[in-house]
């Protein structure tokens, strides 16, 4: 057994005597046996313990000896001596502790004293793989077949191999006495309603970042987390993410819920086992315990062809399509977990935040995920231990909203919303950290959306992300995003191997431009004919709204052409704020707990029957601020359609006014015939969400009533400028027709992954592009007329306009045409506090070269004036 | 380099079993063998079929000590199996047929 593997020299038959001492200090004693060098030929060989019933354990290498092993630590003469053979180890008799930790080790030494047994949900009992405790884990050969079974008398007879043992051993234990003291009256000691939970369900070796979660959904918790009782939970796996910290030991789950019925735990690789462990009493020793082989990941990613995701990273909710084998496709949201126990479903009721990975998405798709962070604490306990949202952890510390559940708590205290935006959080502390918020949830998004194809069997070593961005982003908040980007995807791919990477949108080498939400809404909807004559995409958002114009040039034989291209703050996000805060909500609803019931509402009306949320004698001030809502914004469109005819017949006359080209006749006789007017057909696309609150007013508004407003609307602003000869009587008349969407929230995502988008359109050398909108006063006799455009990028005045004087004071007089419809209060009625020359400031050219408007007022107005005033218009 | 580990007088090996340094060597004198080690020496006698061989000279050539005798003869044994005759009472090394 102890044979030089050189020459044969059997190390049993020399009479020699070793020093433990010796053999230590030099470090001849390894973790399976002794390293001697052969007397005979001088070779270098390892001795075995094992065939002795001996091994050695522990950072001090100390001995151990099996219980019942031939070879026997005999103590006279003031030594102890280990004879292997002719061989002997020897050492002082006062040094024995030093080096010997157990002269008659056993197995009932390494096991727990009971084992946890826990009913399942299908009734079947699950016993642990092992009884072995944690710190005795290294003993057990796991390369080799472990067997359990109950025996007649209710124990459990484990069979299991070690390391440093010839032969399998066994041990039959009791299990852990659900109540101590009394007897179940089945017979059958089992613990019901307990979950074990890994997270994701994945099978690639390369992933590393997991949760777990170990709980109770029940009547009888007390059984598991009593005063009398406790249960700590640990899990086998590494802690960091480092490549040069790959140690794995065991983890306690240790983050645990307000009620303490649940832990959790983030961990950095795959775990390779599970311990539970209880402790009764107080008495901090296990009474009972066990272990869990979690089935390894052995799979690599298989080599698929690219794969593509779009994220539309929403004010209020972010939508994920990726593109599916047979068409791009949403990305529903869907439990991912991987169940270890399954003694109880998740719970339904939260009666406090539940951190674990979304297990449902929202809307008809389950596609939609809020654009929203949820905490497990509430919001101010982080600021008052100054835990910083840069060292925020994933269902540590956070999560994202799930469906399917009632939140049976104030959400408000434990829900950040709005952090796309920095100035619409409210909160000081979390607006100064909103770049964090938006890693955070960018990182967790991305990581649940990996999980979610791996459920597809659609992820591969590599994966693209497509983001869009609404064009209300400044270049700051533009570059702040971009750089999120990149800093989330990098994360993610330590997390789970996948090289994630952001996609390049045309843009020059080594730079990332996500695409506008605007050009990628209108890419996924453009369904025309021949009569048509522009495509209007107007995307209603949470915080944004994003609007395309785009003429279409195709009969003509040139390629189509956006028109304008714009964004402004005001959208859907508003509105839900002006009815929470305008008293339309009932007692004890509040603004999340609205956000929640839009989401999960199918439509807007189930929403108004709902006698829950909103008080029953609001229904006129729902419908008056939902009618107010959409009037603002239809007047902008309005003014946008009529500016287009306008400049269009404006750029024939050098960019003046018909009148000033053609001065007028004197007066006919009789009254000229009327002037035929072309229709000039509009396709309106009203995509996103935003457009839902239409159903307050009218169940076919978003399909009907909208167009045939702003067609009337349009076509009253194209009279007037006829009438007051800016333009000439031919121009066309606009005729709004609506192309409803199923999907509307869809269209951005869509859009994103149509790769054919761009190729038919001329390119333009400007990002954005809207109009002034209502005519400003520039000094003391000039003017930028509303139908304007105003560009970005662009610092000079348009042809036929007068230039504007860097730092001018600008002002818009309430005596501009075109006026607002009757009852539809104007800015200057809404301006009490007489600041809106202080808001339009933003728009006056701040440079000396610069010669015209930088933002359009009009969009100020939206912003500053409108959307405010939403919560007082009733 | 000689070692510095402490092993017992009647340590029979070449090689330091803790370090594998050499301790000891294997030479012929007065027709036997002797191990000697540090100013220690231990003989064994050379025995074929029952009769003593009188060696003239040994040699450690890999894992196996050759042997030359007197009448010409030459025989060659297991190292691990000349140790194992250096530290047996009876003193004498039983060749191999």
């Amino acid at each position: 057994m102890a044979v030089c593997r050189t020459c044969n020299l059997d190390f049993e038959k020399l009479r020699v005597e070793l020093s433990v001492e010796t053999l230590s200090r030099e470090n001849r004693i390894g973790p399976r046996g002794l390293y001697l060098h052969c007397p005979a030929c001088g070779e270098r060989n390892e001795i075995e313990l094992k065939p002795y019933d001996l091994f050695v354990r522990g950072e001090k290498r100390k001995f151990y000896r099996w219980r019942g092993a031939q070879t026997k630590i005999e103590n006279f003469d003031g030594k102890c001596r280990i004879n292997l053979g002719a061989m002997t180890l020897s050492l002082s008799e006062k040094l024995k502790d030093d080096y010997i930790a157990g002269d008659n080790f056993s197995v009932e030494q390494i096991c727990h004293k009971a084992v946890p047994v826990f009913r399942q949900l299908d009734g079947s009992l699950l016993a642990p793989d092992l009884p072995v405790r944690r710190e005795y884990l290294d003993l057990v050969d796991a390369s080799r077949p472990a067997q359990s079974d109950r025996t007649a008398r209710g124990g459990y007879r484990f069979t299991f191999h070690l390391t440093v043992a010839e032969q399998p051993v066994e041990i039959t234990l009791p299990a852990v006495p659900v109540r101590p003291g009394q007897t179940p009256a089945d017979g059958v000691e089992a613990f019901d309603g307990v979950h074990l939970l890994l997270w994701p369900k994945v099978s690639y070796r390369a992933w590393r970042r997991y949760f777990l979660r170990f709980g109770y959904a029940g009547a009888t918790a007390e059984d598991i987390f009593g005063e009398s009782r406790e249960a700590k939970v640990y899990a086998f796996a590494g802690r960091s993410l480092d490549e040069n910290e790959r140690a794995r030991g065991w983890l306690q789950l240790d983050t645990v819920s307000p009620d303490r019925r649940t832990r959790f735990a983030c961990v950095e690789s795959r775990p390779e086992w599970v311990g539970v462990e209880f402790e009764d009493g107080g008495r901090g020793e296990p009474t009972g315990g066990g272990l869990w082989r979690v089935r390894p990941a052995a799979d690599a990613y298989p080599e698929l062809g690219e794969t593509n995701v779009a994220v539309d990273f929403g004010t209020s909710n972010t939508c994920v399509a990726w593109d599916s084998p047979q068409r791009p496709s949403l990305l529903a949201i869907g439990s991912c977990d991987e169940v270890l126990i399954n003694g109880a479903s998740l719970p339904n009721r939260m009666e406090h935040p539940d951190t674990w990975p979304p297990r449902q998405g929202f809307g008809r798709s389950q596609a939609l995920l809020p654009t929203e962070i949820l905490t497990r604490e509430n919001v101010d306990e982080y600021r008052k231990r100054s835990h910083k949202v840069s060292d925020w952890v994933p269902v540590l510390d956070y999560s994202i909203p799930t469906g399917g559940v009632e939140a049976a708590y104030n959400e408000m205290g434990y829900v950040i919303p709005d952090f796309k935006w920095q100035n619409m959080i409210g909160d000081a502390w979390y607006k100064n950290q909103h770049v964090e918020l938006q890693k955070k949830y960018i990182e967790f998004l991305l990581l649940i959306v990996i999980a979610e194809l791996v459920t597809h069997n659609a992820i591969g070593p590599s994966l693209n992300v497509k983001f869009s961005y609404p064009l209300a982003f400044d270049r700051e908040m533009h570059d702040k995003f971009v750089s999120v980007l990149q800093e989330t995807t990098a994360a993610v791919s330590r997390q789970t191997g996948v090289n994630v990477m952001p996609d390049l949108e045309g843009a020059a080498p080594n730079k990332f431009i996500p695409l506008d939400e605007a050009r990628a809404a209108a890419r996924s909807a453009s369904t025309h004919s021949n009569d048509d004559s522009a495509c209007l995409y107007v995307d209603i958002g949470g915080g944004s709204t994003d609007i395309a114009l785009l003429e279409l040039r195709g009969q003509t034989g040139r390629r189509d052409s956006y028109v304008n291209i714009c964004s402004f703050e005001y959208a859907g996000g508003g509105l839900a704020a002006a009815l929470a805060e305008g008293g339309c909500l009932k007692a004890g609803s509040d603004i999340s707990h609205f956000r929640r019931k839009i989401r999960e509402a199918g439509s807007v009306i189930e929403l108004m029957n709902s006698d829950t949320l909103f008080s029953g004698n609001k229904r006129n001030a729902i419908t008056n601020k939902s009618s107010y809502f959409y009037a603002y914004l239809r007047q902008f469109l309005s003014r946008l359609l009529a500016a287009h005819i306008i400049n269009g017949a404006l750029a024939r006359n050098g960019g003046r006014p018909h009148a000033e080209a053609h001065p007028a006749a004197a007066a006919p006789e009789a009254p000229p015939a009327p002037t035929p007017r072309e229709t000039y057909r509009v396709l309106l696309y009203p995509l996103g969400n935003g457009w839902g609150f239409g159903g307050f007013i009218d169940a076919r508004y978003e399909s009907r009533v909208f167009a045939e407003l702003l067609t009337r609307e349009a076509n009253l602003i194209l009279d007037e400028a006829i009438t007051r000869q800016v333009v000439p009587p031919g121009v066309p008349r606009v005729e709004v027709l609506s192309q409803v969407i199923d999907e509307p929230k869809q269209a951005v995502v869509y859009g994103l992954l149509n790769k054919e988008g761009g190729e038919s359109l001329t390119e333009q050398d400007w990002s954005w592009r809207s109009i002034v909108g209502w005519t400003t006063r520039t000094g003391p006799t000039q003017r930028a007329e509303w139908y304007r455009p105003v560009t970005g990028g662009s610092a000079s005045a348009p042809a036929g306009a007068e230039p504007v004087t860097s730092g001018a004071i600008l002002e818009c007089r309430s005596d501009e045409w075109p006026a607002f419809p009757p009852r539809l209060p104007t800015p200057h009625e809404l301006d009490r506090k007489n600041e809106l020359t202080r808001f339009l400031a933003r728009c006056s050219p701040s440079a000396y070269e610069q010669s015209w408007l930088l933002e359009s007022p009009f969009h100020v107005l939206l912003e500053k004036l409108f959307k405010p005033a939403l919560k007082e218009l009733i | 380099m000689p070692c510095n580990h402490s092993l017992s007088p009647d340590y029979v090996g070449l090689h330091c079993i803790y370090c594998g340094e050499p301790v000891a060597r294997v030479e012929a004198e007065d027709g036997q063998l002797v191990l000697r080690r540090d100013q220690r020496s231990r003989y064994v006698a050379v025995v074929q079929h029952g009769k003593q061989k009188v060696v003239r000279s040994a040699q450690v050539v890999a894992a196996a000590l050759e042997i030359e005798f007197d009448d010409t003869d030459r025989g060659e044994e297991p190292l691990h199996q000349v140790l194992v005759a250096f530290q047996d009472p009876e003193e004498k090394l039983d060749l191999r047929a």
